[in-house]
């Protein structure tokens, strides 16, 4: 408390001209097409996005993905996957989730400027499954691409407590003189499956 | 007194608005911008800031003697690896930081030479004077020139001598 | 880490004595510099963000003790603990005090300048308390027993075969192994062991939101979301600067940071914390450590923008061909050499003039900082203030008096024109004369400029 105080203290020893803070509302550029743009951009961060018609096209296309075929723990927060073994609500430690190979998971939207997938732990009991897996496979539905960043934010809302991340392709690191390596601590590959009838 | 005060090659564009100029210097030139009139006069566009790509006049890291030399017969501008860093006099620095100033005045003559410049062309004397300096202690043949002085008509220096 | 006076002209020298390395160094960063300008030319309103930017962080460090307020306030609600801490000493305290009570033995920590400023690894490892740097490029300087070279490419001064080594001696690695995919992987084996490992998590902050009381952490490897939802306890450290109003403010921050920094479009994780999770704990530290004192200074306030992107010392000469550790702080480059001296002016005397003025560093500043004007103030300020040696004062004054331009040619030219060529060379080029080592003198005419057009002219 009393360093709290003396911090204060500190910083309104002078009064400071308080300078405005800018409007946001400003002419931010569009992408000349959201999901085409989105599409590119999930390649470019290392990612794999691919166009499928709904949901079940999407598990279906599912087998195709070697990361999914070869798995031999699959964890699925989306309903329908026939090779999903592990269910996060009878999990009770995260450290349990050390050997799961492969997550499906529900991207709530993208981003068209970087690639970026919105995610959140809302609903989901150990937030951990979208770090500790091998391989995560996205599920996004194609009508819920923004432009860019402060169309993201304009959708996003803090109120309660919770965790959300962008997630921008697969880990990776070019800590070693500057070579980019894919898998650095989380998943190794990112496939989103991008719907173009989203049911959900 | 700002408003009265140009800088040579800004005066001649400006406010000469020159299109055309009878100098001819038919050889490969590689032009150094210098930091103080690239980032404090902005003679150029700093290749660090991103024009809006409408903005044709300042984009491509042109600078305004960039337009100058084009006008002069028979010069050729060379394309430099890094279009714009610091030669590393700096003034002080040049003493102060004896070692980092001349491996940057090094570097920037080795680009002038990979890009085939016979002559480096600056409009600030001080870079040149410390260039030139690092030249002729190597012995190699690499002359440096004043812009005024080319836009004068002067020769291409042989031997360290400038030709008028 | 010498305690003494940095000396950054001679250290420079030493890193520039192996000049291949130097000369490898320097390329390194500027193909970092090279991506971040693809990446910043590819967003058309580049300089709209940069100044969009400018004004929040201006307007936020305006306002800083209200939106602190506010933050503890909304944090707290959320379930979030935060302490306030007035320097290193206290917040290595607090830290060391929450681990103590939740009986932590391990711990993984992120990236954080912050706790490398506060040089909490030392403290927390003499009481005890493992731990491990979970940043790749961190986790081989920590393995080398060296400090971090960079703010954003920790490991940027080491070669890949130096990395195969250290990871052959410490990991097990195969001998001679340099192959980055190789090495990263046996990196990834050997923290994922320690992540299950530990007992609690520590991070940085890049920036914290008043009007929410969350903040957001910025990773490419996933290292700080591994680190933080495996055990339960998650204590994030974040100096005063990195409060924002709003959370559309990221908007803006987030298009700029990783383009800047690496020329990403984003980083691969932007993870935004909003109080702890349902089973755990979350303790925010506050800290201060020399920033209310900026805050407080009309001068230097604008230094605390900076959001640790590293493009200034990408793009920097002096830093790319002197290295990290030359500036021997935890901070380096053009920002590091604002940042140091406001913390101590005796010991860090020698880094504002580490720098040639070129403004590249300005230009390529996301949050537009002038930092190489500051970087001129602090130079005057450290002259008022006597904190320059006698080396300095002298080699200021010969280039002030020798070099500056106008003056070299009108009264000391003549001086030397008449004089110069009849020395010696061993009286002009001395050890006392650092332009003589590498350079020549400019040569004198017979007839300086003046006299030649007044001889001309008739006048
Ligand atoms: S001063 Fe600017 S360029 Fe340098 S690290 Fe900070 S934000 Fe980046």
């Amino acid at each position: 408390m009393e360093s709290k105080q003396a911090i204060l203290q500190a910083l309104r020893s002078k009064p400071i001209d308080e300078q405005p803070a800018p409007s946001l509302q400003q002419n931010w550029a569009a992408t000349p097409n959201a999901s085409d743009t989105f599409e590119k951009m999930v390649a470019a961060v290392g990612g794999n996005c691919m166009r499928v018609r709904n949901i079940q096209d999407g598990l279906a296309k599912l087998s195709e993905l070697p990361c999914y075929a070869d798995a031999k723990k699959i964890c699925s927060l989306v309903e329908g996957v026939e090779k999903a073994d592990v269910s996060l609500d009878d999990i009770a430690d995260p450290h349990d989730l050390e050997d799961v190979d492969v997550a499906i998971v529900r991207g709530e939207f993208g981003v068209a400027e970087n690639g970026a997938v919105w995610l959140t732990d809302s609903g989901v009991k150990h937030r951990v499954i979208y770090f500790i897996p091998q391989h995560i496979i996205v599920l996004l539905g194609a009508e819920q691409i923004v432009h860019n960043m402060h169309q993201a934010y304009e959708r996003l809302r803090f109120e309660q407590a919770g965790f959300g991340v962008f997630l921008s392709g697969p880990s990776k690191t070019a800590d070693i003189e500057q070579s980019l390596v894919i898998g650095a601590h989380g998943a190794r590959s990112l496939h989103v499956l991008l719907l173009e009838n989203d049911g959900a | 007194m700002k408003s009265k005060t140009y800088e040579l090659c800004e005066f001649l564009t400006d406010v000469v608005q020159v299109e055309k100029l009878a100098v001819q210097f038919p050889h490969r030139v590689g032009y150094h911008q210098s930091c103080h009139g690239l980032r404090e006069l902005r003679l150029g566009a700093a290749s660090e800031l991103m024009p809006p790509p409408d903005d044709a006049a300042v984009g491509n890291n042109e600078s305004k003697t960039h337009r100058l030399l084009r006008m002069v017969e028979g010069l050729e501008l060379v394309t430099l690896e890094r279009s714009d860093e610091c030669c590393g006099f700096g003034g002080a620095f040049a003493v102060g930081e004896e070692a980092v100033s001349c491996m940057m005045g090094q570097d920037r003559i080795a680009d002038h030479q990979q890009a085939g410049a016979e002559v480096i062309v600056a409009n600030d004397m001080s870079c040149l004077m410390h260039m030139d300096g690092l030249i002729r202690r190597q012995k190699q043949n690499l002359p440096v020139m004043h812009i005024a002085e080319l836009l004068a008509g002067n020769k291409l220096p042989r031997n360290g001598k400038t030709q008028p | 880490m010498t305690h003494g006076v940095s000396d950054h002209p001679q250290k420079a020298a030493e890193f520039i004595a192996d000049s291949q390395r130097a000369h490898w160094h320097d390329g390194a960063l500027w193909f970092v510099r090279d991506k971040r300008d693809a990446a910043a030319r590819s967003v058309p309103e580049w300089e709209q963000l940069r100044e969009t930017a400018k004004q929040i962080k201006a307007h936020s460090l305006s306002r800083l003790p209200d939106y602190l307020e506010e933050f503890e306030r909304k944090a707290t609600a959320l379930g979030a603990q935060v302490h306030w801490a007035r320097d290193a000493q206290e917040h290595n305290e607090i830290v060391y005090g929450i681990l103590k009570a939740g009986g932590v033995r391990r711990v993984v920590k992120s990236k954080s300048m912050l706790t490398e400023e506060c040089h909490l690894n030392p403290f927390l490892e003499q009481h005890g308390i493992e731990v491990v740097d979970t940043d790749l490029g961190e986790r081989i300087v920590q393995l080398r027993q060296e400090p971090p070279s960079h703010i954003v490419l920790p490991a940027i001064h080491i070669k890949k075969e130096e990395v195969g080594d250290c990871f052959h001696e410490h990991l097990g690695t195969e001998a001679g192994a340099t192959d980055p995919a190789y090495l990263t992987e046996a990196a990834r084996q050997h923290l994922r062991e320690r992540f299950m490992q530990a007992d609690a998590g520590i991070t940085g902050v890049n920036f914290a939101i008043a009007e929410t009381g969350g903040f957001v952490v910025c990773t490419n490897e996933g290292n700080a979301d591994l680190g933080v939802s495996l055990p339960k306890l998650h204590i994030a450290c974040m100096g005063l600067e990195k409060i924002i109003p709003r959370a559309a403010d990221l908007g803006v921050f987030l298009r700029l940071l990783a383009r800047s920094a690496t020329g990403q479009p984003i980083t691969t994780y932007s993870s935004h914390f909003h109080g702890p999770r349902a089973d755990g704990a979350l303790h925010i530290v506050l800290v201060d450590n020399g920033r209310s004192a900026l805050q407080q200074s009309e001068e230097h306030q604008r230094a605390l923008s900076c959001i640790r992107c590293g493009a200034c010392l990408n793009t920097c000469p002096v830093y790319r061909r002197s290295g990290g550790h030359s500036y021997e702080t935890p901070v380096p480059g053009p920002i590091g050499s604002i940042l140091a001296p406001s913390r101590d002016p005796g010991k860090y005397a020698s880094l504002p003039f580490a720098c040639s003025l070129c403004g590249s560093c300005t230009d390529v500043c996301p949050v537009k900082i002038d930092i190489h004007h500051q970087l001129l103030t602090w130079r005057r300020e450290l002259a008022e203030s006597g904190h320059l040696d006698w080396k300095k004062r002298w080699s200021m004054r010969l280039a002030g008096v020798v070099l500056g331009r106008v003056w070299l040619y009108r009264f000391a030219g003549k001086a030397m024109r008449t004089v110069m060529p009849l020395l010696p060379r061993f009286l002009k080029y001395n050890p006392l004369n650092a332009w003589g080592k590498q350079r020549e003198l400019p040569p004198m005419p017979r007839k300086s400029f003046r006299e030649q057009y007044r001889r001309r002219h008739g006048k």
